[in-house]
């Protein structure tokens, strides 16, 4: 089962910067609302490729953060993108977008 | 004279002036024995956090957010470690590699790229075009710091045996008793200087000289004072001679040329008549005690224009002669052609 916030982990990585790791999820939060309105707009225009880049740069960062979760929805979402298939990213991108929630939320206390 | 040939060869050909190691720019001298690493990723996650790994190694870091940021970062700074994202917008992590091997730097630039781990299929690509190595993200920073650590020793080990290099290719052009050029360096740079200066119709003024009766140095003071005598003699010669623009070549035994590109016949004697009063006016100091020396020259030019080209073997016989009729017009003077 994916984790939500690998914090520990991460922390470990980070070699205990408790700031660092702060600063580290709001540059992610901020950065993913963007990539968000990004998806939402290739969404809309049906731009597979688009759909796939932002996915896969959104999966790599949730990875280094511990956002185990987050990061294997949006690698479902880039796998929709590079298939030309996407039939399912509306239900995947709303599942990433859940899932960020649940981060931003985890990562808040 | 310092042991060092008057000038360093424009085209880099032979000679090569010393670089400062790539890493030790004049940004770094807070840090004097750190290396910088150019990351390079589209995530302001990505780069942050690798920033933070590496300036808590001691690297100095500095980032950029596509391929074509990184190449303007490079021009800008050098950098040896590139450490690279694959998947960017803009120019991505392959065509990156491929634009940084495609160009000629410094010295070589240890390239890591980093990637998901559901792409390893493409880390031969990635190798192909260029990478030393890869990494898998998210990167452990024990992993990252081995990493580096091998491309330091692979990119000390390169300077090490491109400085060696140079200094053998610089030796091999060198007169080791008196650190000018030595004949090799003549026969081969002489050509080239009148090349260049026929494209331009520029003139070249070339001067020989020979100390005279050093052969009496050597026989009542032994060669060892000769050999001071010979590398004062150099000295004082090179002491006159334009930096980075004229250069001195020993052809042999006393003897030595001058080239001085961009001079023509009028400043060449000018020259050779301060030269020749140079080394006439205040004896040499040797250990064994001052020696009176003086020395002959014969001078030739390339005048501007097209008229006249000689080769450098023309040159050089041009220059010859006139020796010759200042030895035998008694020593101690110059001569130019028609007698002047
Ligand atoms: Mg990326």
């Amino acid at each position: 089962m994916a984790e939500i916030f690998r914090r520990h982990e991460v922390l470990e990585r980070l070699e205990g910067d408790e700031d660092l790791l702060r600063e580290l999820v709001d540059i992610f939060l901020t950065q993913s609302r963007v990539q968000l309105e990004e998806l939402t707009a290739a969404l809309a225009l049906g731009d597979a490729a688009a759909i796939r880049h932002q996915a896969h740069s959104l999966k790599g960062a949730a990875a280094g953060l511990g956002a185990e979760a987050l990061s294997h929805r949006a690698a479902q979402l880039e796998q929709a993108g590079r298939e030309g298939d996407l039939t399912a990213a509306p239900a995947l991108l709303q599942a990433v977008q859940e899932e960020l929630q649940r981060f931003q939320q985890t990562a808040a206390v | 004279m310092s042991g060092q040939p008057t000038r360093v060869a424009a085209d880099g050909a032979g000679e090569g002036r010393v670089l400062t190691p790539p890493c030790h720019g004049d940004l770094q001298t807070a840090v004097p024995d750190a290396w910088t690493v150019l990351v390079v990723d589209d995530h302001p996650v990505a780069r942050r956090l690798l920033e933070a790994q590496l300036e808590r190694e001691g690297y100095l870091v500095i980032t950029a957010a596509n391929g074509r940021e990184a190449l303007e970062r490079l021009s800008g700074r050098f950098c040896p470690l590139v450490l690279t994202d694959w998947m960017m917008p803009e120019m991505d992590g392959l065509e990156l590699c491929r634009a940084i091997r495609g160009r000629e730097w410094d010295s070589y630039i240890y390239l890591i790229l980093l990637t998901a781990r559901d792409s390893l299929d493409d880390v031969l690509m990635g190798l192909e075009a260029g990478a030393d190595d890869y990494l898998v993200k998210p990167v452990h920073p024990m992993e990252l710091s081995a990493r580096l650590r091998t491309g330091r020793r692979i990119l000390a080990l390169e300077r090490t045996l491109r400085d060696r290099n140079r200094e053998i290719a610089r030796l091999a052009v060198t007169d080791p008793l008196t650190g000018v050029y030595n004949r090799r360096y003549l026969m081969e740079n002489l050509p080239r200087e009148l090349a260049r200066v026929r494209r331009y119709g520029h003139p070249l003024g070339l001067i020989m000289c020979d100390l005279d009766h050093f052969k009496e140095v050597n026989d009542t003071l032994g060669h060892a004072v000769g050999d001071e005598v010979l590398k004062e003699f150099t000295r004082r010669l090179a002491g006159q001679v334009r930096q980075g623009v004229d250069w001195l070549a020993r052809c042999g035994g006393e003897e030595f040329v001058l080239v001085l590109p961009e001079t023509d016949l009028a400043g060449s004697l000018a020259v050779a008549r301060r030269l020749r009063h140079l080394v006439a006016a205040t004896p040499f100091a040797t250990t064994a005690g001052p020696v009176r020396v003086t020395a002959s020259f014969g001078v030739a030019a390339r005048p501007p224009g097209e008229a006249d080209s000689p080769d450098a073997e023309a040159l050089l016989a041009r220059a010859d002669a006139c020796l010759y009729q200042a030895k035998a017009a008694g020593r101690n003077r110059v001569a130019g052609p028609g007698g002047r």
